[in-house]
């Protein structure tokens, strides 16, 4: 054993372990991107979900009702845009307060809206289209097309 | 104390004989190498599995959102009065993802068990030949047969 086949040894040793830790560094970083991106997801998943039911609940009241529809674009933004029920209440002290999410309601046609969701400043996206004639909503806005 | 000539320090009797500490380096950069490729891959794995995932909820929401547009149609007609071409580009633009079009609209065999449901194989295609298929399923009034709401949608 001499002093080169130390040095060369050591050199070794250093360039496998530098590499590895920036591989680990980067699997860090990647595997905590994944965690976020699910973390979006499942939110936005959440979040479509509870605007359909919101939407199927407030078809059902409308039916009920019988109020007008002379607007059921509009009928149907407000569905979605309006709080559901519980919405606002203090959160439970151990939840963890959800990353806010971007929302917009748009009319696309008249029974016809598009609601897009965005996580994460718009790097997570997801969109659901929402037809008043597929809720029972004012059955007059049926064979809209052609 | 005197020093017999032939003594010699433990340094001076390994110089000259192959040492232990380059092939230890080298089996240990060799596992460390060895350790970040499996790393690697596993983060790839996940990277491809994460795609995909986003390809699935995209298709999902291309169905959801065709089924809708497909109430919006249908809602006041007969079942055979079914004309995709009234689905225009513009709207499947507005419903199906970047990369999928509308592949094949077909009714399905009613039911008599439930005779007030009518359901609807719904075909969508990717870019790379992939397909994904969901039922849709509308209410109709049994005396004229018209369809009167989505009932449910699925894969």
């Amino acid at each position: 054993m001499n002093l080169v086949e130390v040095l060369l040894a050591g050199l070794l040793f250093s360039l496998a372990s530098a590499g590895s830790l920036q591989v680990m560094a980067g699997m860090g970083k990647s595997l905590q991107g994944a965690a976020q991106a699910r973390a979006a997801e499942d939110q936005l998943e959440a979040e479509l979900r509870r605007s359909q039911a919101l939407v199927r609940a407030g078809a059902a009241q409308q039916q009920a009702t019988d109020l007008a529809c002379d607007q059921p674009a509009l009928l149907l933004s407000r569905l979605l845009t309006e709080p559901g029920p519980g919405e606002g209440d203090a959160p439970a002290p151990s939840a963890a307060p959800p990353a806010p999410l971007v929302r917009q309601v748009s009319v696309l046609a008249p029974g016809l809206v598009r609601l897009q969701l965005e996580a994460g400043g718009g790097r997570w996206q997801r969109q659901r289209l929402f037809s008043a004639a597929a809720y029972g909503l004012c059955p007059s806005v049926g064979g809209a097309l052609g | 104390m005197a020093q017999s000539p032939s003594y010699r320090w433990p340094q001076q009797q390994h110089q000259g004989e192959p040492g232990f500490v380059l092939p230890l380096a080298l089996l240990a950069g060799l596992v460390l190498s060895g350790s970040s490729l499996s790393l690697l891959g596993l983060a790839l794995d996940s990277h491809q599995a994460q795609a995909s995932e986003h390809r699935r909820l995209q298709a999902n929401d291309g169905l959801h959102d065709l089924a809708q547009l497909l109430a919006l149609d249908l809602v006041g007609r007969r079942p055979e009065e079914l004309n995709s071409a009234r689905l225009g580009p513009d709207l499947l633009d507005l419903a199906l993802p970047a990369g999928w079009q509308l592949g094949n609209l077909q009714w399905q065999p009613s039911e008599p068990a439930d005779p007030g449901l009518v359901a609807l194989q719904v075909t969508i295609k990717g870019r790379d030949g992939e397909q994904r298929q969901g039922v849709v399923r509308f209410e109709r009034s049994l005396p004229d047969g018209l369809i009167r709401a989505l009932h449910q949608e699925g894969a």
